[in-house]
């Protein structure tokens, strides 16, 4: 049990610390958004997420030293909530650039939404054994 | 074994939706420009080449007298001006979009495919916009200080187009006699300018009559192109990814065979003892067949669809990036395309698994239970 446990515990940890670098450290690196010569949409859009990335990098962390499932299934619960924001703020919160062809619509917001879905796929899934893991606990007790 | 079946879905699916995604580029710049000769400025024979080809905003023109010229040289049917503006940013926009500005009257090239869009002719004052800018009918937008009215929207197009701006030249007249004119450094003249002269030859010979118009225009600097010359070089770029689509597959398909077939036969060598005691107490050969074929069936499937979604990923959302770093005109295919090479890859990957099984099981059943129990003990 006590192994099942950490297993779930290394990977929200770990998923939430390199999401937390896609949402802070990636468009300003591998994958930049537009050239911020004034205060334009997508700038606005990827400073929540930066800051969004900060929280769950925190998060990330903290649970490395928290050893109770009840703070990683209230992660999951936030991870999701803020995959989900990492959708809804470039799209139809704030926006982006109207073109197409800009570099935060054709490669930023492209990516983050990729990195997003497959952070929602994963937290679902770890949540789910999370579960399991508790139930199977409270049933051999 | 999921891997090398992933692996091979995933090589074959990008590199597919890739080539046939600037096969249809390419099909679509040859369908939309629509004329069989066209003469632009010798020195914006790129800058237009880029134009069509990437949407790279120019601004080009030489004098308006050349068209009388050019309607003079035997066996020129029909001519049509067009002139190509760069904008400076528009209002709703963060990036410089080009002005097409065409003539209703004479014009055979842009309004058989924008009544597509519009159903009725583009009336003054309105303008119809490609598919990447982000206005519906009914919008403004805003080019060099003047207002206009969207008239409607295209579909993609694959080419240059997409952020384009289509108006009549009634209206590129206002916007060349407007003050914010004086911004766009590439303009030096404003009077009687035209951009490119789009030319319908009928039934006559293209190579004839292009050679007579460079004859006739040989004093001017102007570039004559028929719509082969026009999209030889990136015709070349796109038969080369198709090369390219078909050794792939090939590579692929033997990489993959071969890693199957050497897997599955390291694989049911290692579970000899499983079958010689499963055949030793009765089941059939048949039936060993059917558990080890239906194995190599969901591990290839579920490989196979897992190398589709990740390739799936991989290039529909970042197919703008990869259309820019191809520099080639780029049209995803149909869903229906899409559907069928997915089935073709499924058939593919499944027949791989399911005949390297085969290959495998006839060395194992060739043998005798209890050799198969003997061996491994």
């Amino acid at each position: 049990m006590e192994k099942k446990v950490s297993k779930t515990s290394i990977i929200t940890g770990i998923s939430f610390i390199i999401y937390a670098l896609a949402l802070t450290v990636g468009p300003n690196t591998l994958y930049q958004g537009c050239a911020a010569e004034k205060m334009m949409k997508c700038t606005q859009s990827l400073n929540v997420l930066f800051w969004i990335g900060i929280v769950l990098g925190i998060i990330g962390i903290v649970n490395f030293f928290i050893k109770s499932d009840i703070y990683r299934l209230v992660a999951s619960v936030v991870g999701i909530i803020a995959g989900i924001f990492a959708f809804l703020i470039p799209t139809v919160i704030i926006g982006a650039c109207s073109m197409a062809t800009m570099p935060c619509r054709a490669l930023t917001f492209p990516v983050i939404y990729v990195l997003s879905g497959i952070f929602i796929v994963v937290t679902v899934v770890n949540g789910i054994l999370l579960l399991r893991a508790r139930k199977t606990q409270k049933d051999s007790e | 074994m999921i891997f090398f079946v992933t692996l091979l879905a995933f090589t074959m699916f990008s590199v597919s939706i890739i080539s046939r995604s600037t096969e249809n580029g390419l099909s679509s710049v040859v369908n939309r420009l629509g004329a069989d000769i066209m003469v632009v400025p010798e020195e914006g024979g790129d800058s237009v080449q880029s134009l069509l080809f990437q949407g790279t905003p120019c601004t080009t023109y030489f004098d308006a007298g050349i068209e009388e010229k050019i309607k003079n040289v035997e066996g020129v049917e029909k001519t049509s001006p067009q002139l190509y503006l760069a904008t400076l940013s528009a209002s709703c926009c963060d990036s410089q979009l080009q002005l097409i500005a065409f003539d209703p009257k004479t014009d055979f090239v842009i309004q058989p495919w924008l009544k597509s869009s519009l159903h009725n002719n583009l009336s003054a004052g309105s303008v119809v916009v490609g598919s990447s800018v982000n206005k519906k009918a009914g919008d403004t937008i805003t080019f060099y200080g003047i207002e206009f009215k969207v008239a409607g929207r295209m579909e993609r197009t694959g080419m240059g187009y997409d952020s384009s701006v289509f108006l009549n030249f009634e209206d590129a007249q206002k916007i060349l006699e407007s003050p914010n004119i004086e911004k766009n450094k590439d303009l030096k003249q404003v009077d009687n300018i035209i951009s490119t002269v789009v030319v319908d030859i009928g039934t006559n010979s293209i190579s004839k009559v292009s050679e007579q118009i460079k004859k006739e225009l040989s004093g001017n600097s102007v570039g004559v192109y028929t719509s082969e010359t026009l999209t030889h070089s990136i015709a070349g770029s796109i038969a080369n990814f198709k090369d390219l689509e078909k050794f792939t597959e090939a590579i692929s398909f033997l990489s993959a065979a071969v890693a199957l077939l050497s897997l599955f036969a390291i694989t049911i060598n290692e579970r000899k003892k499983e079958f010689g005691i499963l055949l030793s107490i009765g089941t059939g050969h048949k039936q060993i067949f059917q558990i080890i074929v239906t194995e190599a069936t969901t591990i290839t499937i579920f490989g196979a669809i897992l190398g589709i979604v990740i390739g799936a990923i991989t290039v529909f959302p970042f197919s703008i990036v990869i259309s820019q770093k191809l520099a080639l005109p780029y049209l995803l295919p149909e869903l229906t395309e899409i559907a069928g090479l997915v089935i073709k890859i499924l058939v593919i990957s499944v027949s791989t698994g399911i005949c390297s099984a085969i290959v495998a099981t006839k060395r194992l059943l060739a043998c005798d239970a209890s050799e198969l129990v003997k061996e491994t003990e």
